[in-house]
């Protein structure tokens, strides 16, 4: 039934070849499927979408409507060869990014251009002269990469303020298994511990065994508050917002609690403008008073123009080549990038310098000519507010349509998360979490309405 | 007090001092003040910045970054995060005037060829796009040909039939508005004068500076290129484009203002914030500025 599927010709499609026969990495997992049949199916997706349910599994977009992250329960399967290159090719980035904030912060930076760099909104001129505990800017890192068939990934962009996703690759696979245990027979799916891999990496940061950690929300109310409480109980800290935090008389951070108030060994943030949140935590945080994860003015390399850079800095800082491609970015500010980019509008795409969250994201060949003319203007007349981007054909996978019991093609990306501790080590977590587009769209975010899919490296 | 096209150059150079002040207000704590700062002298032939005594600082005090934008601009970003609710922004330097190089070479400007560098200043930008004042730059330029009196044409009708007055325009005042309403300040002539030449084909650009004999605030001119001499500076204000190059002092360049102002940045508040009060005063007979200076023009004010 699944092989039946009228969407299996898409020439890139992660489980199916493009004469509709089934990947060989992927038929222990067809037949399972299909011995499964239909009902059982829907019988099983509803049990994993209950279970999500009872957990809070959420992406909160909107307060008011309790609603869980929309998953397809088949899994994605890395075969373990191609995640070997992806894990390296992201711990190799991780480093050279790190190294690059440092001169960027305490050195004289020559990789990026001047213009470029301090422009940013998020460059932030404070902490010039500034190390962060143990010389670590990036502690969690999270990248988007798409498979363009074969092996190759190549990466759309990086994650470096606040990035955010880790429980959904955790939780999707989790639910999922235990909702569908049959879908893994006759696989030995790679494990990882992100508990472990944290706890490590605040010990090491602290340079205590047992520092007193804290996860700072932006509100209960916000769109990845299931995440915020999930890891705050998982790695054990304590889960607060912004007023519970206060800076005592002796210059650290407090929090506020029932038995007492305590003093904080290091903030794991999840909001950017810490100083509105906690005033005067910044000063507190130049005075070593506490460790922030990730580390204050990180955000810079956040920067969609910043990133055409990346691969110079893995040069310059590692002195080798970039293991994983990127995609082909062009920088506006050239005369010429700017003409190509005029005369080759309905192939880009287009992307603000600070978006996220897949906001400021313009596919101008899905786009109609009105909306792409509109977008030229802009691109006209404020050319440094855009990066424009090559469009990739990237895979496809399946998903299975619930109500109707079949099996549809949509692109999937892959956001890949890594944890780099405090003695430089890069735990990359095998899997990352895969990302679905809606129908007829090649925008994977979950803030743009997508859905996600359990992802597992497989031997 | 003007240089005639071929007429005589000032003989030497001619040193000024500067010292520019702006005070914002916010109705609550500011607790994150972020600026750009484009108040420094540009470097170019027509001045030279001198060393010693260019200073920009903020009250309260931040970190500063100084580099240079694409356009050779000189920016210093400051940002402060001691608790505020008054911003003071000074800037001070010192520059010798150049006055300007006569122009003698005018050329037909069907047969002027610019290269893809000028293309950004041909082409719209957010406040001076050359497709919605194409009628009444034809009204301006009329029967000329050649790029002086083209120039020539639209700054004189800028100043001709636009009257100055303030109040009625704001930063956000596009060429077309001004073209509508028939009048604005210095900043909306010059988009005005930048748009016309821009649909002729002559590239133009926006100059944030002061007038050294009229300083108070910050004036706007405009540059169009020569295809042999560069940057050339023309005044729709004051309608002319032979400028003595001793009455004006240059901090900045770009398409139009909004990528040049002379203070740009966001902050954190949960209140609002406005400009309380701006001066800028230029000194023809001191040895030395400072910060002090700038901030002594607040007194009174």
């Amino acid at each position: 039934m699944l092989t039946d599927t009228s969407t299996a010709g898409h020439p890139l499609n992660e489980c199916l070849n493009p004469d509709g026969s089934v990947k060989p990495v992927y038929r222990n997992l067809v037949n399972a499927i299909d011995s499964l049949g239909v009902p059982e199916l829907q019988r099983r997706w509803g049990d994993a979408n209950h279970r999500a349910a009872l957990d809070a599994f959420t992406f909160m977009l909107d307060p008011r409507e309790f609603r869980t992250v929309p998953t397809d329960w088949m899994p994605r399967l890395i075969p373990e060869g191609e995640w070997d290159v992806i894990s390296r090719g992201v711990a190799q980035r991780l480093k050279a990014i790190n190294r690059f904030l440092l001169d960027l912060y305490c050195g004289e930076q020559e990789v990026v251009p001047p213009d470029v760099m301090y422009s940013c909104q998020y460059f932030n001129p404070e902490l010039l002269d500034y190390r962060p505990a143990r010389d670590v800017f990036v502690h969690i890192y999270g990248i988007d990469l798409v498979h363009m068939g074969d092996g190759r990934y190549v990466i759309l962009e990086d994650n470096l303020r606040i990035p955010s996703g880790i429980t959904y690759q955790m939780k999707s696979a989790e639910i999922g298994l235990g909702a569908i245990p049959e879908l893994a027979a006759g696989y030995d799916i790679i494990p990882y511990d992100i508990r472990a891999a944290y706890q490590e990496m605040f010990a090491s940061l602290c340079e205590k065994d047992s520092p007193v950690c804290v996860l700072l929300t932006d509100s209960k109310y916000g769109s990845a508050f299931f995440e915020h409480r999930y890891l705050s109980e998982l790695f054990g800290i304590t889960l607060v917002e912004g007023s519970d935090l206060y800076i005592g008389a002796n210059g650290r951070v407090w929090a506020r609690a029932m038995g007492g108030d305590f003093e904080v060994d290091l903030i794991y943030r999840r909001v950017e403008d810490l100083e509105l949140f906690v005033p005067g935590l910044t000063e507190a945080y130049l005075d070593h008073k506490v460790v922030l994860v990730n580390a204050m003015g990180t955000g810079a390399c956040d920067d969609k123009l910043v990133f055409l850079w990346v691969p110079d800095m893995i040069e310059h800082y590692l002195g080798e080549p970039a293991i994983l491609d990127q995609a082909v970015s062009y920088d506006l500010r050239s005369p010429a990038n700017r003409e190509y980019v005029l005369q080759n509008l309905d192939s880009l795409v287009l992307k603000t310098r600070q978006g996220y969250g897949g906001l400021g994201v313009f596919i101008l060949p899905d786009l109609d000519k009105g909306y792409r003319s509109r977008l030229a203007q802009q691109l006209i007349e404020q050319p440094q507010v855009f990066i424009a981007q090559e469009t990739l054909d990237f895979s496809q996978h399946l998903v299975f349509d619930e109500s109707s019991g079949e099996f549809e093609g949509r692109y999937v990306d892959l956001r890949v998360f890594a944890v780099q501790n405090g003695h430089g080590e890069v735990t990359v977590f095998p899997g990352g979490l895969t990302r679905v587009s809606e129908a007829n769209s090649r925008v994977t975010n979950n803030s743009s309405g997508g859905s996600c899919k359990p992802s597992w490296v497989v031997r | 007090m003007q240089t005639q096209l071929g007429g005589p150059l000032a003989p030497e150079p001619v040193p000024v001092h500067f010292a520019y002040v702006a005070r914002y207000e916010y109705s609550d704590v500011v607790v994150q003040n972020d600026n750009f700062l484009r108040l420094s002298p540009y470097d170019d032939r027509y001045q030279t910045p001198a060393g010693g005594g260019s200073e920009v600082a903020t009250v309260p005090a931040g970190r500063r970054i100084t580099y240079p934008d694409r356009l050779g601009n000189v920016v210093n970003r400051i940002r402060i995060t001691a608790p505020h609710r008054e911003l003071i922004i000074a800037a001070t330097g010192r520059v010798c005037l150049n006055d300007h190089a006569p122009v003698l070479d005018d050329a037909p400007l069907a047969s002027i060829a610019y290269g893809l560098d000028a293309q950004e200043f041909l082409t719209a930008s957010l406040l001076a796009d050359p497709e919605t004042v194409r009628a009444a730059a034809r009204e301006a330029v009329g029967s000329a040909t050649t790029l002086l009196e083209t120039v020539s044409g639209v700054v004189r009708w800028v100043h001709d039939n636009i009257r100055y007055e303030r109040g009625n325009t704001s930063v956000n005042t596009t060429a077309a508005d001004v073209l509508q309403s028939r009048s604005g300040v210095c900043q909306d002539m010059t988009h005005l004068g930048l748009a016309m030449l821009r649909a002729y084909g002559v590239p133009a650009r926006y100059v944030s500076g002061l007038l050294t004999r009229q300083p108070g605030e910050t004036h706007a001119w405009l540059e169009f290129l020569h295809p042999e001499r560069g940057w050339l500076p023309a005044d729709p204000t004051r309608g002319i484009m032979e400028l003595n190059g001793t009455d004006y002092l240059k901090f900045a360049v770009g398409r139009d203002y909004s990528e040049v102002p002379p203070v740009s940045g966001s902050f954190v508040s949960k209140g609002e914030g406005w400009l309380n009060f701006t001066t800028a005063e230029v000194f023809f007979d001191r040895e030395t500025v400072s910060v002090d200076d700038a901030l002594a023009l607040l007194e009174g004010n």
